[in-house]
């Protein structure tokens, strides 16, 4: 049986280039004039030549396929996705001012931290500060709702202090049991730390109802004295989760403005 | 004719979506036979060309004037890439790709009746025999080929459409050329016909 053995041209690479684009009718002047001469003169290169006319010939040859359908838009498909796109980009918009103030907030925690060790009260003063603009810029992360937690607590009677206290005692430093708190919020925590904010001057127990659901204000900070250092996550953890936001909001605009690959 | 195009672009680009079915009309054959060529499989260029005038539709306000064609072509081109690279992953899907499904004798324009039966036979062998040479060839030279040898293209649209220079496209041309006339030899691939004597 007979085994093909693929035959490679000997011809250089830079004369089978010359002999394509000689067929192709694009040497001109003096390079043509110079093929044209070999040619003549060079069995093997005239041999070369038939071979990728013929192979060219073939693939000209090769007959059209007819689409097995037509690709024409439906305008009622095609039109509500541009609705679509405009929700991305909101998004992207979104996550990536979210991710710009979760850094701001994690550089004023920790400038917070360093000046807190210091003097304690000017860092639940900063979070305070930054709060409403969170709640503003990014109204679904657990951070501002846990950093919107302080001013009702701060507020807050002293009898929902009290209540607080009835819960399972927690003598842990704020830093520690905030960060826990921060992560085991449920997902609507803006609802619960605005009902908060509207009722809390009016209704104590909601108030204070709002404070449980932390389940770590310790008399300090219900008694509205400053807690010993930022409040919140550690500043690494938001720092990181706000970079993440924008990076994923980058990732997420490079990938939008790259899909139509032109 | 290029005037009349662009105004059914600016039309498109404003969002009417039946001045854009004009021009997929006009181009949905080309960019079919392209992915079809590419991907050697009649199901996934149907797809891929479908996706490609998805795709140009909601980017066409990025289209800065220039060949319509070759913007759609580009789209399209890119397009097949990455149906290439998914096979890659997946390699048990790629089976399709190689050119040994046996629809080449279908989806062909209507053939000519008054053609012996033998005849339409061997053109179907000698495509398919072109197909799977295609199939074997660097996805960068197979593209080149198809759009110059097939679809009778100039250099400068082709470098236009694949983004790079004349000068590669002449390389690559030339080396794909080169190549399937070796795989086409060497395998045996045509039908008695067609074969090259060995020198």
């Amino acid at each position: 049986m007979k085994t093909p053995q693929p035959q490679f041209s000997p011809l250089p690479e830079q004369d089978l280039e010359l002999l394509s684009a000689y067929l192709d009718g694009q040497l001109e002047g003096p390079t043509r004039s110079d093929l044209e001469r070999r040619l003549a003169d060079d069995p093997r290169l005239r041999s070369e030549l038939e071979e990728l006319r013929s192979t060219t010939a073939l693939l000209r040859e090769l007959p059209t396929r007819t689409p097995p359908r037509s690709f024409t838009l439906d305008p009622a498909k095609v039109q509500p996705r541009r609705s679509g796109w405009a929700l991305v980009w909101f998004g992207q918009l979104g996550s990536g001012l979210a991710g710009l103030m979760l850094v701001l907030l994690a550089s004023l925690q920790m400038l917070g931290g360093m000046s807190g060790q210091m003097a304690a009260a000017p860092a639940p003063m900063m979070v305070q500060a930054t709060a409403p603009a969170l709640y503003e810029a990014a109204p679904v992360t657990t951070e501002s709702a846990a950093a919107m937690m302080l001013p009702v607590e701060a507020t807050a009677l002293p009898e929902a202090a009290a209540g607080t206290m009835a819960l399972p005692a927690n003598s842990e430093p704020v830093t520690a049991t905030e960060s826990a708190s921060v992560m085991t919020l449920p997902s609507e925590p803006m609802v619960n730390s605005d009902m908060a904010r509207q009722t809390a001057p009016s209704d104590a127990e909601m108030a204070a109802g709002t404070m449980s659901m932390s389940e770590s204000a310790t008399p300090e900070v219900a008694m509205g004295k400053a807690a010993p250092a930022p409040a919140g996550v550690p500043p690494v953890v938001v720092l990181l989760l706000g970079l993440v936001l924008v990076g994923v909001a980058g990732a997420s605009w490079v990938y939008t403005r790259t899909s139509g690959k032109f | 004719m290029l005037n009349e195009e662009e105004r059914i672009i600016e039309s498109a680009q404003r969002g009417d979506v039946e001045a854009f079915n004009q021009l997929v009309r006009l181009y949905e054959s080309r960019v079919y036979n392209l992915c079809y060529r590419m991907l050697g499989d009649a199901e996934a260029a149907a797809d891929v060309a479908q996706d490609t005038f998805i795709s140009a539709y909601r980017n066409l306000g990025r289209f800065r004037g220039g060949l319509f064609r070759s913007w759609l072509l580009r789209i399209a081109t890119n397009a097949c890439y990455d149906v290439l690279r998914a096979r890659k992953r997946r390699p048990s899907t790629s089976l399709d790709a190689l050119g040994t499904s046996d629809d080449e004798g279908r989806g062909f324009d209507l053939p000519d009746p008054h053609e012996h039966p033998d005849e339409v036979a061997l053109r179907h062998e000698l495509a398919a025999a072109i197909q799977q040479g295609l199939a074997q060839l660097p996805e960068d030279q197979r593209v080149v080929i198809i759009l110059s040898d097939i679809q009778g293209m100039a250099y400068d649209e082709i470098a236009a459409i694949t983004a790079t220079s004349l000068g590669t496209v002449k390389s690559r041309l030339s080396r794909g050329r080169a190549r399937l006339r070796d795989i086409l030899r060497a395998g045996e691939l045509l039908p008695a016909k067609f074969r090259h004597e060995d020198r």
